[in-house]
């Protein structure tokens, strides 16, 4: 006993060391494999309102650019309503709330909502980048629901606690989102390589698709997280796998991630339906 | 106020911590070099404290930085491995005046301190990226950021030392 005693109380500080090693290297695993359950990010309370509040101090300086986007991008949607066909202009039918409706297979005529939030936390600097969303469980914001701003996709919502939630942002090691060619129907999936976070990569090309410099890339619409048609980058360079029969393309992002403030979270209505489907062909 | 005190530590952790998240995080030079001047900590901590509480402290800074700044707990593992090389590191750069109970950073010749500083930056970073991109293909990516990023910490930690450095008459 004495000897178990002395063994302890001599290697104390190395027995600390190893302790807390194991600690930090059970909780990184952990995050790796199931981000969602754990309380190490900043969709909790805590750390939320202190990004929130260091964030709010900064918001001043952005209101006059933030003001003189908002009203063009006002411009845009009157001339869009103002050239649009009068039959559109009716409003889309409410016959029920689709909020209200739990059946899973019920499919709404309002495919998707946008709400509007804040990106709190910002960053792009490592391989694996995640966002802080002003907006929680209470806002409806839940998991899977796609984070885009008016320029084009941003990331996908991984975490929702009560008030905040984490994004995962496109620049993330781990991120694979469907996109296609604007004008063709070839896909490909969306990549990172952890390097510039100006510009992403497209695999899964295949080689017959008829592509050049400065061709435009869209979401596909092959998700129940993405509408079809939402922006993405345009092709900056063209390579192709080791074995040739892929595309490799680099695609500079309309986005600067740099700069993220005002985002919007589309919520799919229909998610629950298209999932209940996938299960039954799974079946 | 006693250099030495807990809350003096305390206060120097939480200036750290801050600065960390809300500066030096957001700085991103030529698109991917952020500066993680935190690592100063290994430098200011006094010498012959209770190793225990040395590596206690850098588990919950660690932990802290990572709730804050979404890293899992990769800052954790780096702080707590500095924290247990810090006395070797310090052997080795200071050689036997280091085992004398006087011994203080802040009297050493300048090449021993930056040397020292180096050593704890360079070690630090090459931790950080290796367990933040675990893949041996990305070695080129890794050896690359920390080259570059410990250039950056190590400067910007030298301004910031020399400028909270006690004045010499």
């Amino acid at each position: 006993m004495r000897r178990i005693l002395d063994f302890l109380l001599g290697n104390r500080v190395r027995l600390l060391f190893w302790f807390y090693m194991a600690l930090a290297l059970v909780l990184t695993v952990n995050n790796n494999l199931f981000y969602k359950s754990s309380f190490l990010n900043t969709s909790n309370e805590f750390s939320g309102n202190i990004h929130l509040f260091f964030s709010g101090i900064g918001d001043y300086f952005s209101l006059k650019s933030e003001n003189e986007f908002l009203q063009e991008q006002n411009r845009v949607f009157q001339e869009r309503w103002a050239n649009s066909i009068p039959e559109l202009k009716n409003p889309l039918p409410l016959f029920d709330n689709p909020k209200t409706t739990e059946d899973s297979l019920y499919i709404s005529p309002i495919r998707y909502t946008y709400t509007s939030g804040k990106i709190i936390k910002n960053s792009y600097n490592g391989i694996n980048n995640y966002l802080t969303l002003s907006l929680g469980k209470q806002d409806s914001i839940l998991q899977d629901m796609g984070v885009v701003n008016d320029k084009g996709i941003i990331g996908i919502v991984e975490r929702s606690g009560t008030a905040f939630s984490t994004v995962q942002s496109i620049l993330h090691s781990k991120s694979k989102i469907n996109a296609k060619i604007k004008g063709s129907n070839y896909f490909g999936s969306l990549v990172w390589n952890g390097e510039n976070p100006n510009i992403v990569q497209l695999t899964d090309v295949p080689n017959l698709a008829p592509i050049k410099k400065g061709d435009t890339i869209i979401t596909g619409g092959m998700s129940s997280i993405f509408p079809e048609s939402i922006p993405i980058g345009v092709i900056s360079d063209i390579g192709l796998t080791e074995a040739k029969n892929y595309y490799v393309l680099q695609v500079a992002l309309f986005n600067k991630m740099q700069d993220i403030g005002v985002v919007y979270v589309i919520k799919n209505f229909n998610s629950t339906a298209i999932k209940a489907i996938e299960e039954i062909e799974n079946e | 106020m006693n250099k030495d005190s807990p809350l003096f530590l305390i206060l120097r952790i939480s200036i750290l911590i801050v600065t960390q998240v809300f500066l030096f995080s957001k700085i991103s030079l030529f698109g991917f070099i952020t500066p993680m001047v935190y690592v100063i900590f290994f430098y200011v901590y006094p010498t012959h404290k209770n190793r225990s509480v040395l590596l206690t402290v850098s588990f919950l800074m660690g932990i802290i930085l990572d709730i804050l700044l979404d890293s899992l707990a990769i800052h954790t593992i780096c702080l707590m491995s500095m924290a247990f090389l810090r006395p070797k590191i310090m052997r080795f750069t200071f050689g036997l005046n280091y085992e004398l109970k006087s011994f203080r950073i802040q009297k050493t010749p300048k090449q021993q301190r930056y040397t020292f500083l180096l050593i704890v930056v360079f070690v630090h970073h090459f931790l950080y990226f290796s367990i933040e991109a675990f893949s041996i293909s990305l070695i080129g990516l890794i050896l690359k950021k920390v080259f570059l990023t410990s250039i950056a910490t190590f400067i910007l930690s030298v301004l910031i030392l020399s400028l909270f450095s006690p004045k010499k008459v």
